[in-house]
């Protein structure tokens, strides 16, 4: 068996791994939150008969182990329970407004990659002159500043200043569908107006997501790009003729992307927490917003199952970055 | 010695360090003339690799300068020049040979890739052309499998030999070869180190070889100068440095390398010279 | 020793600031944080109110001065539970080694592997949210990160010479680890354990944000940001001014932890 293929199985048996505790900690969470699952399913109202019904339906007179595999059983099923507000399966809740995280967080971590990177060379190539300062300075108060509050900051001069930039949701008429991506949906449309108006709609919450990671992206960017630069291959890269750029072009960017996927894949984790909070701010209908209403409303079923689908998502994210990055070093693939 | 390759006047090198700006090389003057190996003996921190440096145009932006003295390169003088002097006179007419081939080459990159960017300006089916001819040259017997390898599939001496194979494509004018052989193995050392002297006396090129090893000069070398703190200490033929050094810092040299100093044997028959 | 970097300088006055201001809160905030003023409601800022007054009259800026105490106290103790956990089961998986190492370092690499803010997040709401339980969840997800950067540092610490040498000489682990590897790993965990503030401050006053920290009316930075996004088109400072704070905090402690980096390790930096 080729290197290749015996880390793809290693890496895969270890996100099996990283899930099955991810529905234990779900799961210990669900049985350990001080409010009992049957009260709440049944209402305020319900007699304590009925509740000791539902308790008995639910299966939570069963032992621990029990309960955990109908769980585990559920869980695979695609059974997240239903949301206590709406009585909706909460997997459909989720999926019905994944479309508008996912394409809120694709587009800010194509922002911050788009800026980041280039910032954290160009830092690193002119290395303690004016530029490095500058770049070093902007990473340290983008890394310092709260998002959300930042998303204020931006409504504030954007919308109610300048009134250049709309503040609030994701389009201004009715959603087109039918993919639930409107970019993507305006554009198949043929829409251009449509396709101008959502990303006009985009423009503030993405920058409030992509801001600190655009500084944490550039500092590393910048740290890999002078190990790179003072390598031997790059110094006889120039001894051979080629001028900075062509050299930082041809041999130092893949080096200073390669380990940088891993990152990408924590980037995503850190937006998908920060979309929680920046979705609340922008009135973005997506996942995030409806998991902070389901917090003010206790509403575990749809709290649990948006820490679970994340998690899940994470690790797919995770395993697709590490996968990612042994296609590109080719010292990790198989001899030719 | 007719007019030389290289004319070194004076030259000095300085670094940035914490306390202000250390001088590395001190005032050296040398000359090379046209098919001549010029060896330049030194131990670490003689100023041997800054000059090595100096001649490429390759001192770090900001942090080393040439406050001082003159290299001139033919009728041009290498420390007026700008970026763009440099970049036509880079892997044209002056070619490196690092130290470390296990670090010279970029990892993520196949070998064809290294010789093609080694050739600007050069149509495709030429570069290739004379890639595999340079690699042929440089004694790989499947010169079109080594081109297809990533640099960890080849060993020390091969990935030398392409390092070699890529500073000589343009038939460059001075090479300068910065202890090339030091981490390699003693046999693979007598292969690069007949490569070099073919190559030189085949194309009538000028080498500056530096190195710390003493048998490694003696070897190669026409002459040798040898350098400490910065400056020459002794400088003259091969055999009259180091069988008959006059400077007692050579003297000290030779003895801590116990035979340093073989009868002296070439590899290759030396004409001329 | 060199003297310390300025931006080490500037990042431990704000920090030094900000402790004065947690410490003396009642002594130097002009009003009482909860005194509420029917009459000053949404009052702009003024020479009266310096950050203006929110929808009870109450002023912001004292509010804010009060709001360092439990901000603080909760970016700290998220630190102190993540760093304590991480520096005890991180350099007893390194000295002990064998099994013991085996199942922390798996489990650790396990969490790491999870979106640990998102669990985090389920986690508080379900211990009931509080700001006492937003510190404990955060704290506790730390937890892996110190271990694996205690556990590397120990194992480079072990095989230096004096450690060597002690145990050469038949001292035990508990001893090694208080009296040789303690010491020389106080240094690096100083320049995480800031840099962890920093990321606390942020962590806890977004959580607090959605309501899962601080309850009303206590007077936490990131619940008085929540009060004011509610009115921030109209009264923009009831919202701006308490996210200054955070921001200021977050920033102080990253530019201490970024200078004392350089200053303890010359190599690092710029």
């Amino acid at each position: 068996m080729s290197r290749w293929s015996s880390r793809l199985l290693q890496r895969a048996a270890f996100s099996v791994v990283v899930l099955l505790a991810v529905t234990a900690i779900t799961f210990a969470i669900l049985t350990l939150s001080t409010n009992d699952p049957a009260r709440l399913l049944a209402g305020p109202q319900a007699t304590e008969a009925a509740v000791e019904r539902l308790r008995i339906q639910l299966g939570l007179d069963q032992p621990f182990w029990a309960q955990y595999g109908a769980y585990l059983g559920r869980v695979i099923r695609g059974d997240f329970g239903v949301s206590v507000q709406t009585g909706l399966p909460v997997l459909e809740e989720i999926a019905l407004r994944a479309p508008a995280t996912l394409e809120l967080m694709a587009t800010a971590l194509l922002v911050s990659a788009l800026v980041g990177i280039p910032l954290g060379v160009w830092a690193a190539r002119r290395r303690g002159e004016w530029p490095d300062h500058v770049v070093r300075g902007l990473s340290v108060a983008s890394i310092s500043m709260p998002g959300f509050w930042l998303g204020m900051l931006l409504v504030l001069l954007f919308y109610r200043e300048l009134g250049w930039l709309p503040a609030n949701g994701r389009f201004s008429g009715v959603e087109p569908g039918p993919t639930g991506f409107l970019l993507l949906d305006t554009v198949l449309a043929g829409d251009g107006a449509g396709f101008m108006d959502a990303l006009a709609h985009l423009a503030l919450p993405v920058m409030a997501l992509a801001l600190a990671d655009i500084g944490a992206l550039a500092r590393l960017v910048r740290a890999q790009t002078l190990n790179v630069l003072s390598t031997d291959y790059m110094r006889m890269a120039r001894a051979s003729g080629l001028s900075e750029g062509e050299a930082v072009r041809e041999h130092a960017m893949r080096n200073v992307l390669t380990p940088m996927v891993p990152i990408f894949a924590l980037s995503i984790a850190q937006m998908l927490y920060g979309s929680v909070v920046i979705e609340t701010t922008f009135g973005w209908p997506g996942v995030g917003a409806y998991v902070v209403q389901a917090i003010f409303a206790l509403d575990f079923p749809v709290i649990l199952g948006f820490a679970l689908i994340a998690s899940i998502a994470y690790v797919i994210c995770n395993l697709a970055a590490d996968l990612l990055q042994a296609a590109l070093d080719p010292r990790i693939q198989d001899a030719v | 010695m007719s007019t030389p390759l290289v004319d070194v006047e004076g030259l000095c090198v300085e670094f940035r360090s914490s306390r202000g700006w250390m001088r590395a090389v001190d005032g050296v003057s040398f000359q090379i003339g046209a098919g001549e190996i010029l060896g330049c003996v030194g131990e670490s921190g003689s100023g041997k690799s800054a000059t090595a440096s100096a001649l490429l145009g390759l001192l770090p932006r900001r942090v080393g300068r040439i406050p001082s003295g003159a290299i001139r390169f033919g009728d041009r003088d290498l420390t007026q020049l700008d970026e763009t002097g440099w970049l036509g006179l880079r892997g044209r007419e002056i070619a490196l040979v690092p130290q470390d081939p296990m670090s010279a080459l970029n990892p993520t990159m196949r070998i064809a890739r290294h010789l093609r960017l080694a050739q600007r300006g050069v149509d495709r089916r030429e570069a290739s052309a004379r890639a595999a001819q340079s690699l042929a040259r440089m004694g790989f017997d499947d010169p079109d499998a080594a081109l297809r390898a990533y640099p960890f599939q080849l060993s020390g001496g091969q990935r030398q030999r392409v390092l070699l194979a890529m500073a000589l494509l343009a038939h460059p004018k001075l090479l300068i070869a910065d202890e090339p052989t030091t981490a390699l193995d003693v046999t693979v050392q007598a292969e690069i180190l007949r490569l070099i002297e073919t190559a030189a006396h085949e194309d009538g090129m000028s080498v500056l070889f530096i190195t710390h090893n003493l048998g490694v000069a003696w070897r190669i070398c026409d002459r040798i100068m040898v350098m400490r703190a910065g400056q020459i200490v002794e400088a003259g033929s091969a055999h009259q440095v180091l069988s008959a050094p006059r400077a007692d810092y050579t003297r000290a040299l030779i003895a801590s390398v116990p035979g340093a100093v073989p009868p002296r044997t070439r590899l290759v028959a030396q004409g001329g010279a | 020793m060199r003297p310390p970097p300025i931006i080490m300088q500037v990042g431990g006055g704000i920090v030094a600031v900000l402790a004065l201001v947690a410490l003396l809160a009642p002594w130097i905030a002009p009003y009482p944080p909860e005194a509420v003023n029917a009459g000053m409601a949404f009052a702009p800022p003024s020479a009266e109110h310096w950050a203006g007054a929110d929808g009870l009259g109450r002023d912001i800026l004292s509010r804010i001065i009060h709001g360092a105490r439990p901000s603080l106290l909760a970016a700290l103790g998220i630190v102190a539970i993540g760093l304590g956990g991480g520096a005890i089961l991180g350099s007893l998986a390194a000295l002990t080694g064998g099994l013991f190492e085996q199942v922390i370092m798996r489990l650790s690499e396990i969490a790491m592997a999870l979106p640990g803010l998102v669990i985090a997040l389920a986690l508080t709401a379900a211990l009931g949210p509080s700001l006492v339980n937003l510190t404990l969840a955060l704290g506790a997800l730390s937890i892996p990160f110190y271990v694996r950067i205690v556990r590397g540092e120990t194992l480079t610490l072990r095989e230096r010479g004096f450690v060597k040498a002690a145990r050469a000489m038949g001292a035990g682990p508990i001893w090694i680890a208080f009296r040789h590897i303690a010491p020389n790993l106080a240094p690096v965990l100083a320049v995480y354990a800031t840099m962890g503030l920093s990321g606390a401050v942020l962590a806890a006053s977004a959580l607090s944000f959605v309501g899962l920290g601080a309850q009303p009316p206590m007077a936490e930075w990131g619940a008085l940001i929540f009060d004011g996004s509610q009115v921030l088109l109209s009264e923009w400072w009831v919202a701006v001014f308490p996210g200054l704070a955070v921001a200021v905090a977050a920033l102080g402690f990253n530019l201490l932890g970024d200078g004392l980096r350089d200053w303890l390790d010359p190599r690092s930096g710029s």
